[in-house]
């Protein structure tokens, strides 16, 4: 049986919807990105005298002196960072004319557990701040307090280099 | 999306990728950035220069027939290097009115004995060679030394020998330092 040029043209049009609307179906799709951003913490430190903090009375051995304001912050919140001060003499300042160093206790004012008080750097002092909330600066002084010696000063510069690093916890 | 067959399983491959990542980066914790330091933060004071020399007294007077030397307490104090010169200004205790040069009944020879009391930082004796006869006095002497380890003190000691030509009356000199930070 032969059918009419306009029927089997409707049948091959009907076949093509069909296909097509198949291939449709098969390609729906989306996309998802994600990242993650590493926790960090950043310090700072500013001096009355610029860069050096040049103003210690080395015949003042009962007040707490202070010297920088120790500036830090981190990204995140209620997790802990570890902060490390440490001392290039070891506690001592020192005058490369005097073998004998003027020894000195540290204080760190800073909060939210950052801080200490009355230590010897004679080895490293370790803190854990908690930082209340992220990218909030915390700051405190680094005082220090001369200590009494039996042997006078001699002239010149007694002087020490205080480092503070500051270290986000693994999460 | 929507595209041809074709493209769509190369997109559906993309995602599954993308899934994979996303799903470790989720996993995983976020990484922790490396420590930061301050400065270091460099903190001193400065300790003035102090320096002083000086003699317990400023005039002695003793009778030389009965007694043959005589002496004075003396400090010196520097805390930081130093240069420490000494001269007296006859060499000689010399007639008031009297002396002439070369006649031995006009002056008195004398020796000088320097403390060995006064110590530097170092542990050494401040100026040993002050210990001298009177014509080294007068010609100067001068040290350098480490700084001391606060007021050093001693006793100088002026000795002189018998003098029974010598011609009546007063006999002077004087003494003198100098102490300077280098």
């Amino acid at each position: 049986m032969t059918r009419p040029r306009s029927m089997r043209n409707a049948l091959a049009l009907g076949a093509l919807l069909a296909l097509a609307a198949g291939a449709t179906a098969s390609a729906a799709d989306s996309w998802q990105i994600s990242g993650a951003l590493a926790r960090a913490c950043q310090i700072s430190f500013d001096c009355a005298d610029g860069d050096q903090c040049r103003s210690l009375t080395l015949d003042d051995r009962v007040t707490v002196q202070n010297t920088a304001t120790v500036t830090w912050q981190c990204n995140y919140a209620i997790e802990a960072a570890t902060m490390d001060f440490s001392s290039e003499n070891q506690g001592l300042l020192v005058n490369p004319d005097d073998d004998l160093g003027l020894p000195y206790l540290a204080t760190y004012t800073g909060g939210q557990n950052s801080g200490f008080a009355g230590r010897s750097l004679v080895t490293h002092v370790i803190t854990n701040p908690t930082p209340d909330t992220p990218n909030v600066d915390v700051s405190g002084s680094i005082q220090l307090m001369l200590q009494a010696r039996t042997q006078p000063l001699f002239a010149g510069r007694y002087s020490d280099r205080i480092t503070v690093t500051i270290t986000p916890e693994a999460p | 999306m929507r595209g041809t067959g074709r493209l769509a399983a190369g997109s559906m491959l993309g995602a599954a990728l993308i899934s994979a990542l996303a799903g470790a980066a989720v996993a995983a914790p976020a990484p922790s950035s490396p420590a930061r330091s301050t400065g270091p933060i460099e903190v001193s004071g400065t300790e003035a220069v102090i320096c002083s020399a000086a003699f317990d007294e400023s005039v002695l007077s003793v009778n030389l027939a009965e007694k043959s030397s005589q002496s004075v307490g003396v400090l010196i104090e520097c805390n930081a290097r130093f240069r420490l010169a000494a001269r007296s200004r006859f060499g000689v205790l010399e007639h008031e009115t009297l002396y002439a040069a070369g006649d031995p009944l006009t002056f008195v020879p004398y020796t000088v004995v320097w403390p060995a009391t006064l110590i530097n930082s170092l542990g050494v004796t401040i100026a040993p060679e002050f210990t001298a006869a009177g014509p080294a006095w007068a010609a100067g002497l001068q040290v350098t030394s480490a700084p001391t380890r606060g007021a050093q003190r001693g006793v100088v000691t002026i000795r002189w020998g018998p003098t029974p030509q010598v011609i009546a009356g007063t006999y002077v000199d004087t003494f003198a330092l100098d102490i300077v930070a280098n």
